[in-house]
């Protein structure tokens, strides 16, 4: 269970995030919605543990345990995964070589290099990048959509428990936006009882994971928790409140 | 003769031990007068605090470096875990052991080389065993009056490898220095001389990624490569010298005709290093090829770099330097690429790449470009970075620590120089940044 009890948030200083609450049942998939700047992407960071961003009240936690403390490694080691709206480059490290030591930290060193390398090929064949990729610098030269490709790639390489994709689908064509929920599955498929928060400005994202509820935020506030809704009032909250 | 200071009998006495032709004692002779005339260079790093009257230039190998294994540096021993060397192993590269068990793998690559022709000796029996072809190169690359350690080193060398690779022979295996008989190749003053006869390949390794401890303070070595027409000499180093050591090394090559020679310069170790790989492009359609990387902490500056020649029509090089500076440590590029008015539709690049990984620290880069040829092709790049916090906290996300994260980036920055290597070395550099970056973590 992921909860978030009258958080607040700010970046340099300034208040981003005023004082939200939100749960997420363990297996299910929330998606939180909201205009640029509204502060979804700083819950993200947030939750995941980015330094940059102060927490000023409140307490995450996750399966019992407060997050608020621990730093991005831990909470990574916890089974926390964040896919990023920008994944970063890293010249002259070798997708193979970066999969092998994520796995490592994450799992141990009691697998076989032969064996994190096959799960890693498996993994680029589910989210559709080629084999070539394993050789290729990470994310250097990739495009849009090979980037959050190969941030579902190391979702499920990794399989985390708690998964946070922050516009995972700004980039991906309509074949792309399908593979999100094969990779989703793909982890599912360790523990059914894999969380999931989809962040997205994109209502039409709906149409392709199926979710259990949906939330809008709008100036830092969580304005709206709803059952799923059918796409077309979803699509014309999320406009309204993204004015 | 084992006595501290520098005097005319010391060289006399060096020259008598070996047993040398007196051509050679003459050449010793001469050079330290070359020594003692030359001023201390007024450029580079500071090397006010070299105790020339303090050092030993002559010492039987391993007799003073009598320090075993327990009175190593705690520094040292870690950097040995570090890397996972065999104990057997580390005696041998730290210089307390006498030799390990490659011995064996040794003696059957030697039997392979000597039946190609290939000779690799350490100078004093190749200067015995072949001296018309010693005499014929020795020296012709880099003279004694070429800077004021190249006299001194010419004054009392000791150790280092003569090789030569007959016509068309390609040796696939790297020769190492490693592999030795002694640790004299590792000695303070050591003096290598590589021939690669036409058409012939070899490539040679010297140092390691270990730490190589040494009381005395000043390692000044002399490398001269010549590559006849058609052949490839590639001369690796990988430096990593206790911090007490100060490392002024010459080497330099010439590229006969569609010759090539590269380059690739690791420094890890010193106080003070400076070093500057020379290639001189004679003949036409030769190449050069200078990859290095300084990696300087605390208390070190590793003043390193490269130096290219076009003489002739039609050459090529490419230079790469990268230096990362950490913890208070001062990285520099020297470079000196030039293009003489012969040296039509040459062609260069330079590119160094500094990175900074914290406030203290220090890069500089002193480029010399001179062209006199209007139809060289010539560009030069250079960028200075801090680590970037952004994708540290991108790695660390994905569960790695802070010091595994700059790590991997640290090796990734580098890996233009490390995918150079042989494999167990690249491995070994790999660790050996991650176990910089443990202790560089607050």
């Amino acid at each position: 269970m992921l909860i978030i009890d009258r958080l607040s948030v700010a970046l340099n200083e300034q208040p981003i995030i005023k004082n939200i609450s939100l749960s997420v049942a363990p297996g299910t998939t929330h998606l939180l919605m909201g205009a640029n700047g509204s502060g979804k992407s700083t819950l993200a960071y947030t939750l995941m543990g980015h330094p940059r961003y102060q927490i000023t009240a409140g307490t995450l936690s996750w399966n019992g345990k407060v997050l608020n403390d621990l730093s991005l490694t831990e909470r990574a080691l916890a089974g926390i995964f964040m896919g990023f709206q920008h994944p970063l480059e890293i010249p002259g490290v070798s997708v193979e070589r970066f999969a092998m030591q994520l796995y490592q930290a994450r799992f141990g060193g009691k697998d076989t290099p032969t064996f994190i390398q096959e799960q890693l090929h498996a993994a680029l064949q589910l989210v559709g990048l080629p084999l070539s990729f394993a050789q290729r610098a990470v994310n250097v030269g990739f495009s849009g959509g090979e980037k959050k490709r190969f941030e579902l790639a190391q979702m499920v390489l990794l399989r985390p428990s708690l998964i946070i994709l922050d516009e995972i689908d700004s980039g991906l064509d309509a074949q792309g936006l399908h593979l999100i929920n094969t990779a989703l599955q793909a982890v599912r498929a360790y523990s059914s009882q894999v969380t999931t928060l989809i962040i997205s400005h994109n209502a039409r994202i709906s149409e392709y994971i199926p979710l259990d509820q949906s939330h809008t935020m709008q100036a830092g506030f969580l304005v709206l928790s709803d059952s799923p809704l059918p796409l077309s009032s979803l699509t014309q909250k999320g406009m309204e409140h993204g004015a | 003769m084992e006595r501290k200071g520098l005097h005319k009998s010391i060289v006399q006495a060096i020259s008598d031990q070996k047993n040398e032709p007196g051509w050679m004692t003459d050449f010793r002779l001469s050079s330290l007068e070359i020594f003692e005339r030359m001023p201390m260079p007024k450029w580079g790093a500071d090397l006010s605090g070299l105790p020339f009257d303090d050092l030993y230039y002559y010492l039987k190998p391993f007799e003073k470096q009598e320090d075993s294994w327990q009175n190593m540096p705690p520094e040292i021993k870690k950097t040995f875990d570090a890397l996972g060397i065999p104990q057997a192993e580390r005696q041998y590269l730290a210089g307390v052991g006498a030799q390990y068990e490659s011995e064996v793998i040794y003696q059957q690559l030697k039997k392979k080389w000597r039946d190609a022709g290939v000779i690799f000796l350490d100078m004093d029996r190749g200067l015995k065993e072949h001296e018309t072809l010693f005499k014929r190169y020795f020296s012709t690359v880099i003279p004694a009056h070429d800077n004021k350690f190249a006299a001194l080193n010419s004054a009392v060398w000791s150790g280092g490898s003569f090789v030569y690779v007959p016509e068309g022979v390609h040796i696939d295996m790297p020769l190492q220095a490693y592999f030795r008989i002694n640790a004299q190749s590792m000695g303070q003053f050591e003096r290598t001389l590589i021939i690669a006869a036409p058409g012939s390949f070899v490539h040679y390794v010297e140092g390691c990624s270990a730490p190589v401890y040494r009381k005395s303070s000043l390692h000044s070595a002399v490398v001269e490569l010549i590559a006849l027409p058609g052949s490839h000499i590639r001369y690796t180093t990988i430096q990593n010298w206790s911090t007490n050591v100060y490392n002024l090394v010459t080497k330099r090559g010439i590229a006969h005709e569609n010759a090539c020679i590269e380059w690739i310069d690791g420094n890890f170790g010193s106080s003070v290093t400076m070093k500057y790989p020379c290639v001189i492009l004679k003949g036409a359609h030769s190449k050069a090829q200078i990859i290095s990387i300084a990696v300087a902490g605390a208390g070190q500056h590793l003043d390193a770099g490269a130096k290219v020649v076009h003489l002739a029509p039609h050459t090529r090089s490419h230079v790469i330097s990268k230096s990362i500076s950490r913890q208070g440590g001062r990285s520099s590029y020297r470079g000196l690429l030039k293009i003489t008015k012969n040296a039509s539709d040459s062609y260069a690049r330079v590119q160094c790449d500094a990175l900074l990984l914290d406030a203290q620290s220090r890069t500089d880069t002193y480029p010399t470009v001179q062209v006199d040829c209007p139809t060289a092709d010539v560009g030069h790049e250079a960028s200075v970075s801090a680590l970037d916090e952004e994708q540290l906290h991108y790695v660390m996300a994905r569960g790695l620590t802070a010091a595994q994260a700059r790590a991997l980036i640290i090796n990734g920055f580098i890996d233009t120089f490390t995918k150079e290597l042989p494999m167990e070395y690249a491995v070994e550099i790999n660790r050996l940044i991650a176990h910089h970056m443990q202790g560089s973590i607050g």
